[in-house]
């Protein structure tokens, strides 16, 4: 197998995993366009025959040179790729916490609305990065709120989501209202 | 032109309120562009609605003085976090980053300053003098298989540079151009891969596929780091280059006027085609071209003089056709709109005195940029001292507005921490990030131009071949493709015959 | 060639001349409405499912303008384009329906609920405050075309080309375009390659730069190129002759029998949201309409050449005869109808 190891062969399997759902899936949306010969799926599935070409080249690539760089390449973001050490399972909860909690504050902002996650969402990164001592967590948290408020909804205006849900729409209506109210003191 | 110059600069100057607008473009475009998480898109879209109560000349200035500001602002997260503050930053990132490793930050920072103002004034001059022939002459000869074309090439230059195999380079390039496809395809209107969300209807937006690939995933590195007891503070190095060691570098800077120049008079690709071109280039002439994406100044240099070159050549076909280059460009329409008036052929009629007023500004924004920025980018140095467990929440959130303000949707909130989480864990396999985003960017763009050629052309290649610009820039992009296959061909066989 | 800032002028003065100063009558007379239990007591926010530079973005931005220019209240515009215009729907029947939430729609909201009976109806399931732009479609070429120069001629220089000729506009399937572009093609007997441009700019510039032959548009998205001279319309596709476009045939008249679609542009809210505060907000934005700022931002957009306003009620009807009418045309084009 050369010097194929398991991950580069995940990372191949993942690839063609890509090629293949996305192929099968082109078939829901696969009706003629009456005024263009190619449709709605010729485009993408010739991306995705020469996708699957590009990671079969990759493969053998992989294959003969590892994760080597290829000769006369430029540009590459040089990540220390085997440096990381996750034999702690703390480190790896730290990490699961922090790729997961921005994605999780991302899901609630249609029901719950920015006004209300936020603050939640800024002590619990801050926590994150192993800062422990809770009256700088606090503090900073709300400076940072403030901060945000201040130039996107008092100076900016900005639309930032509601929510859709009782009680959190009702808070960011509550925050408007005092907005509203606070403009018209000028 | 040059009374006209006088004319507008005294308008411009003359008025306290205009000179106040004007310090405001400069800074604000300066300050979003170098804040990490938003750029200047986010400055320009809050701003739109405010526009109103400008006159047009105040309202379509500020947004050209922040186009000129903000594109080099974004130099400087590229520069400093690996964060392009636009897609015509992120071939900055490329020696940028590694420069700020290695304490050299100043030095960057300090090409970015110098080559940003150079690219950007000399593109505001050919501006003022070009803007009417040039536009005429892209309008009859520039039309839909032109820009696929361009798009193709574009994309064959992309996928060169970056990524650790040429392979990699292709599979990120072609990654970015499938995601491209999500949403309504372009001739029918026909939903696809929207896996039954509606949201995806709407597409991937580049903006938020910018702020996840690179800020949220270099937050994500940043923390991985912090977790694993590897964190290493970034290196503030204070020390600006010297005159000497730009001046050595002063053809990759015309070279790079002239690509940023070229690419940004053409609409929809603009400034980011120009500084991928402009490195591409840079990298193509230079002897020592291993040393690119290694920390080397002359990658700074070429990126960023030649996106600072394409601000003055997207202003042509908006002025003078009404036709936007790019995101900016486009919301510099609905300014004019706003005041009842459409950029295009009439306003060099109707309305001079606001062209020059514009054309004025764009000529003092860019340079200003040598000056205030070189202020400004000693204070923005020191954010790096900011301990990063705060920095990173204001970065988080920063960005998670930046993308929600463009059009309103969750969704791309949603696509910026995913492209965060999948660029976290691409960027470690040598996979070239900055190729996805400008497949996502230019994948609609080409699909759409693809098409419309085909169904003008009815089909017939021979006729798309027979436009000679498009002929050349499909063989310009096909002889990229195929140098990189035989490098990749060449490189197996020495390894094979080890 | 005509000259279009000539024209529209001279119908102005016309229409000053006949005693209407102004050009129209406010159907609105309370100038003022009491704020039922304090409503609106924050900024509305308003829900635009098209970005800010296009023709939706425009009015939405003209009727906030309007709306808090004589209510003092101000408008937050929330845009949200994509899905051709079925994203922000989407986001606007998931907001609380408690009258600080509206939204502008166009008439594809009526042609998807044509389509699909699942999607919102917007005389149903929401009330329509104002529908403050009517609009035709007219075919367009460049002025110094020598090929063809009216309509007549163009039919003929296109079934001379064998279906190689080509017409610019937005053909989504289904679509107010696509559906009128098969009226004119059945209709004349003549083949077009259709291509579709989905923004302006760019659709525009193909017509200007010669990469296609014609445009399909809305005379208000077109002006500047027709007060430039750069185009000229060659068939208005409207039962009669407008005024200011006096010298162009309607489609009737050029022999093509079908009943055409109109584009329109309103504001609605939803039909849960409280009655008192739905009364209040039709005052607003139908009084909006009459605002100066309003007209003149109409004017400017050709949209005072045929009657663009209807009320809640006038509204619905509208829409309700769009809807039947796109409906039938989808199931005599095989399209499936849900």
């Amino acid at each position: 197998m050369g010097n194929l190891t398991r991950s580069h062969m995940i990372e191949t399997g993942v690839w063609l995993a890509i090629c293949i759902i996305f192929f099968v899936y082109s078939f829901e949306f696969n009706q003629p366009i009456e005024i263009y010969k190619f449709g709605a799926t010729g485009w993408p599935r010739v991306v995705l025959v020469l996708l699957l070409l590009a990671t079969i080249g990759n493969f053998f690539y992989l294959r003969t040179h590892g994760s080597a760089v290829q000769k006369g390449r430029v540009g590459i973001a040089d990540e220390d790729e085997a440096g990381t050490d996750y034999s702690d399972t703390g480190a790896v909860m730290k990490v699961v916490g922090v790729l997961g909690t921005p994605f999780v504050f991302a899901m609630l902002l249609k029901p719950v609305g920015f006004y209300f996650a936020t603050p939640f969402f800024i002590a619990l990164i801050i926590f994150l990065f192993g800062e422990r001592r809770v009256k700088w967590i606090l503090g900073i948290t709300v400076l940072i709120y403030a901060m945000l408020l201040g130039l996107f909804m008092v100076v900016l205006n900005a639309p930032l989501p509601q929510g859709n849900m009782s009680p959190f729409y009702d808070y960011s209506a509550f925050i408007l209202t005092l907005n509203t109210q606070l403009q018209q003191m000028w | 032109m040059w009374e006209n110059f006088a004319a507008g600069s005294l308008a411009l100057f003359s008025d306290p309120f205009t000179v106040a607008i004007f310090v405001f473009g400069v800074l604000g475009g300066m300050l979003f562009g170098a804040i990490p998480g938003v750029s200047m898109l986010t400055l320009a879209a809050i701003l739109l609605p405010f526009t109103a109560s400008l006159t047009p000349a105040q309202g379509v200035m500020l947004f050209a003085v922040i186009y000129c500001t903000g594109t080099y602002g974004g130099a400087i997260t590229a520069i400093l976090f690996n964060i392009p503050g636009a897609p015509e930053n992120a071939p900055t990132a490329f020696d940028g980053y590694p420069m700020t490793r290695q304490g050299k930050s100043g030095k960057a920072v300090g090409a970015a300053v110098l080559c940003s103002a150079i690219g950007g004034v000399a593109s505001a001059l050919v501006m003022m003098a070009a803007t009417e022939p040039l536009a005429n002459w892209a309008i009859r000869n520039i039309g839909p298989p032109e820009i696929f074309a361009l798009v193709f090439f574009g994309l064959a230059v992309a996928s060169s540079v970056g990524g650790r195999s040429i392979w990699k380079g292709w599979m990120s390039v072609l990654l970015g151009l499938i995601i491209a496809t999500i949403g309504q395809d372009p001739v029918g209107g026909i939903n696809r891969y929207n896996f039954g969300f509606t949201d995806l209807a709407a597409g991937i937006a580049f903006v938020p596929a910018i702020l996840g690939f690179f800020a949220v995933s270099e937050i994500f590195v940043q923390a991985e780091k912090k977790a694993t007891g590897k964190f290493d503070a970034p290196k503030v190095g204070m020390s600006f280059p010297s005159f000497l060691e730009i001046w050595a570098h002063r053809i990759a800077v015309v070279r790079s006027i002239l690509v940023g120049f070229f690419c940004g008079i053409l609409p929809g690709i603009g400034a980011t085609l120009a500084a991928f071109m402009g490195y591409g280039e840079a990298v193509r002439w230079s002897r020592d071209k291993e040393g690119f994406g290694k920390g080397k100044l002359e990658g700074v240099i070429s990126s960023e003089t030649a996106n600072n070159a394409a601000t003055g050549a997207a202003m042509i076909p908006l002025l003078a056709l009404g036709l936007p280059g790019g995101a900016l460009t486009a919301m510099m329409v609905a300014v004019f709109q706003m005041h009842d008036l459409e950029p295009g052929p009439l306003v060099f009629y109707n309305s001079p005195e606001l062209i020059w007023i514009v054309f004025a500004a764009m000529f003092y924004a860019n340079l200003s940029i040598l000056f205030i920025g070189l202020v400004e980018t000693k204070t923005i140095l020191y954010l790096l001292k900011i301990p990063f467990q705060f920095l990173a929440p204001m970065i988080l959130l920063l960005a998670s507005i930046g993308s929600y303000i463009g059009r309103g949707l969750v969704l791309d909130v949603i696509v910026m921490f995913g492209a965060g989480i999948i660029g976290f864990l691409l960027r470690r396999s040598g996979y070239s990030i900055p190729g996805i985003v400008l497949g996502i960017i230019l994948g609609k763009i080409g699909e759409q131009n693809f098409a419309q050629g085909m169904q003008m052309v009815h089909y017939d290649l021979g006729t798309y071949f027979s436009r000679p610009i498009c002929l050349i820039l499909i063989v310009a992009g096909a002889l990229t493709l195929l140098a990189g296959i035989y490098k990749a061909v060449g490189s197996s066989r020495s390894t094979a015959s080890q | 060639m005509k000259n279009y800032i000539g024209l529209s002028a001279l119908a102005g003065l016309l229409v000053m001349a006949s005693g209407t100063a102004s050009a129209f009558e406010c159907k609105v007379k309370d100038a003022t409405m009491a704020k039922p239990d304090g409503f609106p007591s924050r900024a509305l926010t308003m829900i635009v499912p098209y970005g800010p530079a296009g023709g939706s973005g425009q009015v939405a931005a003209a009727m906030a303008e309007a709306v808090t220019g004589h209510t003092d209240v101000a408008i937050n515009r929330d845009h949200k384009p994509g899905g051709s215009g079925t994203v922000g729907m989407t986001a606007y029947m998931a907001a609380p329906a408690d009258g600080y939430n509206v939204l502008e729609h166009i008439d594809d909201a009526s042609s998807a609920h044509a389509l699909d009976s699942s999607r919102p109806n917007p005389a149903a399931d929401l009330v329509p405050l104002v529908v403050s732009q009517v609009t035709f479609s007219q075919v367009y070429i460049r002025t110094n075309e020598t090929r063809y120069t009216d309509w007549t001629s163009f039919v003929k220089w296109v079934k001379a080309q064998d279906g190689k000729a080509t017409i610019a506009n937005v053909s989504k399937e289904g679509s107010m375009e696509r559906v009128t572009m098969k009226f004119i093609t059945d209709a004349t007997g003549m083949e077009i390659q259709q291509i579709s441009f989905d923004k302006g700019a760019p659709r525009y510039g193909a017509l200007l730069g010669g990469q296609v032959d014609a445009l399909f548009e809305q005379p208000g998205d077109v002006r500047k190129f027709l007060d430039a001279d750069n185009f000229k319309p060659i068939l208005t596709i409207f039962n009669e002759r407008p005024g200011v476009f006096a010298d162009v045939p309607t489609h009737k008249e050029m022999g093509m029998d079908f009943e055409p679609l109109l584009r329109f542009r309103g504001f609605y809210v939803h039909k849960d949201a409280p009655a008192d505060r739905v009364k209040w907000l039709q005052w607003a934005f139908q009084r909006g309409y009459c605002q100066d700022s309003y007209q003149a931002f109409n004017e400017s957009k050709f949209m005072n050449v045929i009657d663009s306003y209807r009320d809640t009620a006038g509204a619905i009807d509208l829409i309700n005869a769009s809807v039947d009418q796109y409906r039938e045309v989808y199931k005599s084009m095989g399209m499936d109808v849900k």
